[in-house]
């Protein structure tokens, strides 16, 4: 299991700050792999080489975090994620505050793709999901909203409402079920690939964070904002709220364990991981950090 | 000059060559010695004089085994150790080198998220990898080979003259930041192998430091500004700037820190960087010295500078900043258009007059509209703009969200300016996190009235200052005995007019002579002001539209990016004259060009 730190309590750049990075569990502890303090947002795997994408770019380790290249140059920055082809290890797509940037070669090589629009805020990409349905088909949470491609971003066009978007997933469970968090909005939720969508639950909540579990195409949370954590095990007509850490009332991410049925990991902004494996929240270390990713081996 | 003497230079450098100052700055930072906890402490500032004068090494192998044992600072730390490197490159023992080497290796820098990180981060990269060019990507910390990282900050290098040439600065006129921009500049200048690249940084050198000349009175930075922090918005003379004018011009004293330390950050030395400067080889031609100390004719000059990148909430990612800057003996009068142009730490008009002893400080007047909101941190930064609220007021930026704060910017907020008047106006939707605006009356201001028309005047040093609410304030008392005019209202705005005390018998005088101006103000349905300045033209300022001057819409589309007595610019050429020197920037060639008196 791989963790993602964006940065530790009292952060200020430039400054003598804790370490932040990339840390891979270890039994019950964590040991911090390679770079620190990078504005590390996003982990991506592929069987040979792990990612990150981060504040400088988008680094590779071919060996487990001993070692790491900076894959990218100048142009491309404020990495926001990252995610690997399941059907060409090669091919990687990062979305930044800037845009959408390819690999096709594990990261020798990146390439723009075009933007979605010309729409203020269409290239500020907060996720990107590649369909698990539809080879060459991805959508974006952009600042001006989603768009889809079916074209591995040749061409786009919207989908959903014009609202800022910061998190899209796809149900393992059911690939039809897309779930988006946006800012101010609350939850919007598609059973139809992402072609329509509803809003479901507090409708005015900023949301960082969603996740499908992947046993359960019911089951799914939505994390943000000062709001904790809601959970829905009904596909979202219900949702009870829940708080990790008190210290902490904003979740950055959250992931469904696809080892463990039943456990899910919260990144909180400031207080570490937690889990829960529905007996209440474990406290899984790296405190007063803020978690951007959760990965799993 | 003797070795000695330069506590009394930095206090006095009147009369002093650039050698005097450049060799009395290098001996104070030689001298520094450990003080018990006082910040900053000593560091690679420290050891660059050091060893430029040839101490002994017991001075500084000690001291520098200390700092590499615990690296930090980013690219903060990039600079000052690219710095230490180069000039003890022929004097330091080879271990201690191949200790420093090594650092590149494992100490992993972020590279930041403004435009002063990035060139601080690629000026120091390009440095380093060149004195080890063949070195492969095990040597470096991102795992890339000196020719790529080379490679690299050349491109990178590159694109920000080119947009900054194009578009002007993003962290256009920091009274805080210019430091940071010099000093990577500097090393570039000094310690590069490749010509063309030590050219390039020397004609940007002279580029900021000529725009620095034009926005300055008596070496403090005046007028518009894209960073400030609050403490030294106040005491202009504790930024960074006010030693590298004592440095490049001598029309200022100085006290580089540790006397005087805005943030008191171990590592963080903003004045400090002078000695980046110092060391360099670069001298600054007589033509921008003139500029930046001869006040006796009035001049104005207009510049276009840029917003930092926009990532979103905005339909452009560089938008245009439009400053005009006013200046004369007595004081400077300077503005940019208002709006949200900068994150934070904006500063969008004041005006500023000349002090015997700048130490005093409180010499501004200025006004603010205390705006703070997720919209202006998610349009620049990339960080969830809700959470960055909290993230920019728990450290030192704590004033952010405060409603008696003295910087920021505002998205309701309009301000024009013709010569030495100043038109500010705002138009604050109801609900906004603070509904009122505020304008700051310094302590030194004399003779403050209130007269019944309306004005209220003073004098501030040798100007004379008229200050016009577009509707009713109250007076209130703040620390230290400065006093702040309060706005209470969602429409509202003020008329500013200068003049120099010489030019009427008395601050009455100058009264009358403002109330006799043509003077049209309206709140309703918006801010509105048709005012006759003191030199007879007529300003026109509507909240939403372009201002105009004598009926004529102000084309911001066409606004140079520089334009006045002292500075031109035509493409990607900028010209600085005074008297009959001139000197000329050609960026598409690369070029510098000298003009000098004939006969």
């Amino acid at each position: 299991m791989h963790v993602a730190v964006l940065e530790t309590r009292n952060y200020i750049v430039g400054e003598a700050n804790a370490a932040s990075g990339l840390y891979i569990r270890e039994g019950r502890g964590w040991r911090h792999a390679g770079w620190t303090n990078l504005r590390c947002t996003a982990i991506a795997q592929t069987p040979d080489a792990l990612f990150l994408g981060a504040g400088n770019g988008v680094l590779r380790s071919r060996d487990g975090g001993a070692s790491w290249r900076m894959t990218t140059d100048w142009r491309i920055t404020e990495g926001l994620d990252l995610v690997a082809s399941p059907l060409n290890p090669a091919t990687l797509i990062a979305a930044t505050a800037y845009g959408l940037w390819r690999t096709r070669d594990t990261g020798d090589t990146w390439e723009a793709v075009p933007p979605p629009g010309r729409q203020p805020g269409a290239t500020f990409t907060s996720a990107v999901v590649l369909d698990a349905l539809r080879s060459g088909r991805w959508m974006i949470a952009t600042a001006a909203g989603m768009f889809v491609t079916e074209d591995e971003g040749a061409s786009w066009r919207e989908t959903g409402p014009r609202v800022e978007v910061r998190a899209l997933a796809q149900s393992p469970a059911d690939p039809s079920l897309w779930l988006a968090g946006t800012a101010g909005q609350g939850a919007l939720l598609s059973s139809d690939g992402g072609e329509t969508w509803a809003p479901i639950g507090d409708a005015s909540s900023t949301l960082y964070a969603v996740a499908l579990c992947p046993f359960d195409p019911l089951c799914m949370a939505v994390g943000g904002y000062q709001m904790g954590v809601r959970l829905s095990s009904d596909g979202g007509a219900s949702w009870r709220p829940s708080a990790p850490s008190p210290k902490a009332p904003s979740v950055y991410s959250l992931a469904f364990d696809p080892n463990q049925p039943g456990r899910l990991w919260i990144g909180t902004m400031g207080d570490g991981l937690f889990y829960d494996a529905g007996d209440g929240w474990q406290d899984a270390g790296l405190p007063e950090t803020t978690v951007t990713d959760v990965s799993f081996s | 000059m003797t070795p000695s003497s330069h506590p009394d230079l930095l206090q006095d450098p009147s009369g002093s060559s650039y050698a005097d100052r450049r060799d009395a700055l290098i001996r104070y930072y030689a001298d520094r010695q450990r003080d018990g906890d006082q910040r900053p402490a000593l560091g690679y500032i420290e050891l660059a004089a050091r060893l430029e004068l040839d101490r002994p090494m017991e001075t500084v192998v000690p001291l520098l085994d200390e700092l590499l044992s615990d690296p930090t600072g980013d690219m903060f730390w990039m600079v000052p150790m690219a710095l230490v490197h180069h000039v003890g490159r022929d004097r330091l023992p080879a271990d201690v080198l191949a200790r420093m080497r090594d650092l590149w290796r494992t100490y992993t820098p972020y590279r930041g998220d403004t435009e002063n990180h990035w060139l601080k981060y690629y000026a120091s990269l390009y440095l380093m990898a060149q004195l080890d060019p063949d070195s492969g990507p095990e040597t470096w910390f991102n795992g890339r080979s000196a020719r790529e990282n080379l490679a690299e900050a050349e491109s990178y290098i590159d694109s920000w003259i080119g947009l900054t040439v194009a578009q002007g600065q993003g962290e256009f006129d920091s009274p805080h930041y210019l430091p940071f921009f010099l000093a990577p500049l500097s090393l570039l200048h000094g310690f590069a192998e490749d010509e063309t690249m030590r050219q390039r940084a020397a004609m940007m050198m002279d580029l900021l430091i000529a725009g620095f000349a034009v926005n300055s009175l008596d070496g403090l930075y005046a007028g518009a500004f894209s960073r400030i922090y609050p403490e030294p918005t106040l005491e202009r003379w504790r930024n960074g700037s006010t030693t590298f004018a004592w440095l490049l011009f001598g029309n200022t004293p100085c006290r580089p820190d540790p006397i005087n330390n805005v943030l008191p950050r171990p590592g963080y030395r903003p004045h400090g960087m002078a000695l980046a400067l110092a060391l360099s080889g670069y001298e600054p031609p007589e033509v921008i010295r003139r500029i930046a100390t001869d006040r006796s004719t009035p001049v104005v000059h207009r510049q276009r500078a840029r917003t930092r990148h926009r990532i979103r909430y905005s339909p452009v990612r560089n938008a245009p900043v439009l400053k005009t800057m006013s200046t004369r003996t007595e004081y400077a009068v300077g503005s940019m258009q208002g709006g949200l142009l900068q994150p934070i730490q904006q500063h969008t008009w004041e005006v500023l007059w000349a002090t015997e002893n700048p130490f005093e400080g409180f010499n501004a007047l200025f006004s603010v509209h205390p705006y703070a909101g997720p919209l202006e941190l998610g349009m620049y930064f990339a960080e969830h703009p809700e959470q960055m609220m909290h993230i920019v007021i728990q450290h030192e930026k704590n004033t952010y969200d405060k409603p008696d704060k003295w910087t920021g910017g505002s998205p309701f907020e309009q301000v024009a300016q013709w010569s030495d008047a100043v038109v500010a106006l705002y138009d604050i939707p109801p609900g906004t996190q603070f509904e009122h605006v505020s304008t700051y009356l310094s302590r030194t201001l004399r003779q403050l009235e209130a007269h019944p028309s309306g004005w209220i005047v003073a004098r501030g040093g040798d100007a004379l200052i008229a200050l016009y609410p577009l509707t009713s304030v109250e007076w209130r008392d703040e620390p230290g005995g400065d006093r702040r005019l309060h706005h209470p209202h969602l429409k509202t705005g003020l008329v500013v007019q200068v003049a120099p005390a010489s030019a009427y018998a008395s601050l009455d005088a100058f009264a009358s002579a403002v109330e006799s101006l043509e003077l049209a103000t309206s709140t309703d349905p918006t801010p509105s002001v048709q005012f006759t300045t003191l030199d007879g033209h007529q300003l026109d300022v509507t909240y939403g539209d372009p201002a105009r001057i004598d009926g004529q819409p102000i084309d911001a589309s066409a606004w140079p990016l520089w334009e006045g007595p002292h500075i031109q610019s035509d493409g990607h050429r900028v010209t600085m004259r005074h008297g009959g020197l001139a000197r000329t920037l050609d960026f598409d060639a690369m070029t510098i060009t000298d003009e000098v008196p004939t006969g």
